[in-house]
């Protein structure tokens, strides 16, 4: 062993540990496996044509019994309009990620069932240690001044969650005691105690991309509008998610930038870690402070002590707002109501958990 | 066709082609996003991602990735995706004749469509019949084919589901194909029912690329029966006591088709160019829908080979026509 890696058996239980034949993979190679993979799951696969679709039949042979469904046929449909069109013609018995509008039209259709699970993915304001933003007045206003409350009730129809850390209510090291208020009063004093105010508002830009995520380009623009009100003049810059990742890894994002942070397995070094610890390539704040507190997590051996030390890192980031946390988000799933649907919070609806109703 | 045109326009399809790689090449890598950078792995260390970016070559001066490229395309290589870890020339092949078969089939319905409304315009000439159809013509052409798309899926695909909306093929279908041709092989290897269903899977996709085509066409080929109609041969087969439908097909329709050609072979191009928005609305798998991932995980080999495809594709057919053309004016076989 070369090092303690506390989240091992955490990353095989998840997308990265499945076991695989030995002898099969070495007969056929990468190739040949992907072409033909051969697993232990309820469900093997049939056929595959690339980006159309997988067909999938039962394992008869499946350790867990008798699979609900003979055949399972995932469809390759990357745009929303038709997947909607999908579900609602009848071509398809389930669909997920539909524009919530949509979803709420959908499922009061008669034949036609919807529900909506929190999935591990937040929204979240990137703040680059640079400019405006080594201001901690600055930092502060702009984290307590967005109404997280108003932004998934009137853009999202309800259908997220506001959070105050990059910890969602299911991660391992969700603390419910840290909640950054809405106060935009509070703001206010905030930045006229570093010389801003609305009328000389503190300015800095804020990137986002536009459709890649429910309303992000339509949060960010609300954000903007609750900023102005206290002192704070953000210009909003469009970009696509590949410049996000490009400048992100330079280093050169703006003082502020939206994106979005999934979670795989649910421990904060998968949210809080690498999104936050300076020589991750993903991160945007970067100051010794932070890293010292984070370094000695990630091999610590003492799980207890592990969770509580990265309890106290986002506590830490909440009060110096090294980052701006927004909402966890909710997938919504529609499905006939011949259908026995049971969401998860990966946000990959898989056919084992479902069955006939 | 003369052996120095042939060699003129060998000459000037090289060049075309070159030109089309040595901007696809610089335009993919000015544009803003890195590929190496929505690849890197949560704990990578500097050295991993310089690694990375050595393993695709993106860590050599742009001119020598060109040459690097280069030397691959003539030897048949089109590189390795980014993204799907395959062999461009591979993912390529795969799906580069669903988009043959729908544009082919987009195309004959555009010239049976626009034929036929031409037909019915230059018969009822004058008429307010030939107004109407003039204005349907219009609509047809004014409205993009992404529109008509997302149309036909509302109306033909939900509100009157008739048609299938999504895919190539039904799922449950097995046909047991060799290759991805899947009418060709079908009708060869005489699987009716497996070309039916892909047929219906084409036939709004189809529709919605071939509506402004046939529309541009309808009115060229309108316009061009009109000038002949008035011509003193056309006069002269009124007095032999050819029928009017005889005049219309015979005389009108063949001398108006040469410059119809020339032009359904230039629109048939952007035809192929519509695939990428028409592809992803019905989530068809070939080129276009694939092209549209390339970007967005910025794929560069890939949107190489794609840019590289279309650009043969063009070529290939701006050379189809112009044969055509020549073999059907007896003048220009000459010239």
């Amino acid at each position: 062993m070369l090092q303690f890696e506390p989240t091992l058996f955490k990353w095989m239980a998840f997308l990265t540990g499945y076991v695989m034949p030995k002898a099969y993979f070495e007969k056929v190679g990468p190739e040949g496996f992907e072409a033909k993979p051969i697993g232990t799951g309820p469900y093997m696969v049939d056929q595959f044509e690339r980006n159309a679709f997988v067909r999938l039949k039962a394992n008869p042979d499946y350790w867990g019994g008798k699979p609900a469904f003979e055949t399972v046929v995932f469809k390759f449909v990357p745009d929303a309009t038709s997947r909607v069109a999908e579900i609602e013609s009848g071509s398809s018995d389930v669909t997920v990620d539909v524009p919530f509008e949509e979803f709420d039209r959908l499922k009061a259709k008669d034949g036609l069932a919807g529900a909506v699970t929190p999935v591990s993915d937040i929204g979240m304001i990137f703040l680059n240690n640079d400019g405006p933003m080594l201001d901690k007045n600055v930092r502060m206003a702009a984290a307590i001044s967005i109404d997280k409350q108003a932004i998934v009730d009137k853009l999202l129809r309800g259908y997220a969650t506001p959070i105050s850390t990059l910890e969602a209510p299911e991660y391992t090291a969700f603390d419910p005691s840290i909640v950054v208020p809405y106060d935009p009063e509070k703001a206010k004093e905030l930045l006229k105690a570093s010389g801003f105010g609305p009328d000389n508002p503190v300015k800095f830009t804020i990137q986002t991309t536009r459709g890649l995520k429910p309303k992000d380009y339509e949060m960010v623009q609300a954000i903007v509008g609750m900023w102005r009100k206290v002192g704070i003049e953000a210009e909003i810059e469009v970009y696509e998610i590949a410049k996000h990742y490009e400048l992100r890894a330079a280093d050169k994002l703006a003082p502020a930038a939206f994106y979005n942070w999934g979670n795989a397995i649910g421990d904060p070094t998968t949210s809080t870690g690498f999104a936050m610890f300076g020589p991750s390539p993903h991160s945007v704040w970067n100051t010794d402070d932070l890293d010292g507190m984070i370094g000695p997590l990630w091999g610590e051996a003492d799980e207890a002590k592990r969770i509580d030390g990265w309890k106290a890192v986002d506590k830490y980031i909440a009060e110096n707002a090294y980052v701006i946390p927004l909402i966890q988000y909710q997938q919504p799933i529609v499905f006939k109501k011949s259908v026995k649907v049971t969401p998860n919070v990966a946000g990959s609806p898989e056919p084992a958990q479902m069955s006939p109703a | 066709m003369p052996l120095s045109l042939v060699i003129s326009r060998a000459l000037s399809a090289i060049v075309t082609l070159l030109g089309v790689m040595v901007i696809v090449f610089v335009l993919v890598r000015v544009v803003p996003g890195d590929p190496i950078a929505m690849m890197i792995a949560p704990g990578a260390s500097e050295a991993d991602i310089a690694a990375l970016r050595a393993h695709y070559g993106l860590d050599l001066p742009i001119w020598q990735q060109f040459w690097v490229w280069f030397q691959q395309v003539l030897s048949g290589n089109l590189g390795t995706s980014i993204s799907m870890k395959q062999s461009v020339l591979t993912i390529i092949g795969e799906r580069l004749p669903a988009t043959i078969e729908l544009a082919i089939f987009a195309l004959v319905m555009a010239v049976v469509w626009g034929t036929f409304i031409a037909l019915l315009a230059t018969a009822w000439r004058g008429t307010a019949f030939e107004r109407f159809i003039d204005n349907f013509n219009g609509i047809m052409l004014a409205v993009p084919d992404f529109i008509w798309g997302l149309t036909f899926v509302l109306v033909l695909g939900v509100l009157v589901p008739i048609l299938p909306i999504s895919g190539r093929s039904d799922p449950s279908i097995d046909a047991g194909l060799f290759t991805q041709f899947f009418i060709l092989e079908g009708l060869l290897r005489l699987k009716f029912a497996f070309v039916w269903d892909v047929l219906k899977h084409m036939v709004l996709p189809a529709c919605a690329m071939a509506f402004p085509l046939a529309a541009v066409i309808g009115r060229v080929l309108k316009n061009t029966m009109m000038d002949v109609m008035v011509q003193d041969y056309i006069l002269l087969a009124r007095i032999k006591g050819l029928s009017s439908l005889r005049i219309l097909l015979q005389e009108a329709l063949r001398n108006a088709a040469v410059p119809a050609l020339a032009l359904t072979g230039v629109q048939f191009t952007f035809l192929i160019g519509g695939t990428v928005i028409t592809e992803r609305i019905f989530s068809y798998p070939g080129i276009g829908n694939l092209a549209i991932d390339a970007v967005i995980n910025r794929d560069l080999p890939l949107i190489q080979g794609l840019v590289l495809t279309f650009g043969i594709i063009f070529i290939l057919v701006n050379i189809l026509v112009d044969a055509l053309t020549v073999w059907l004016n007896p003048r220009l076989r000459h010239a």
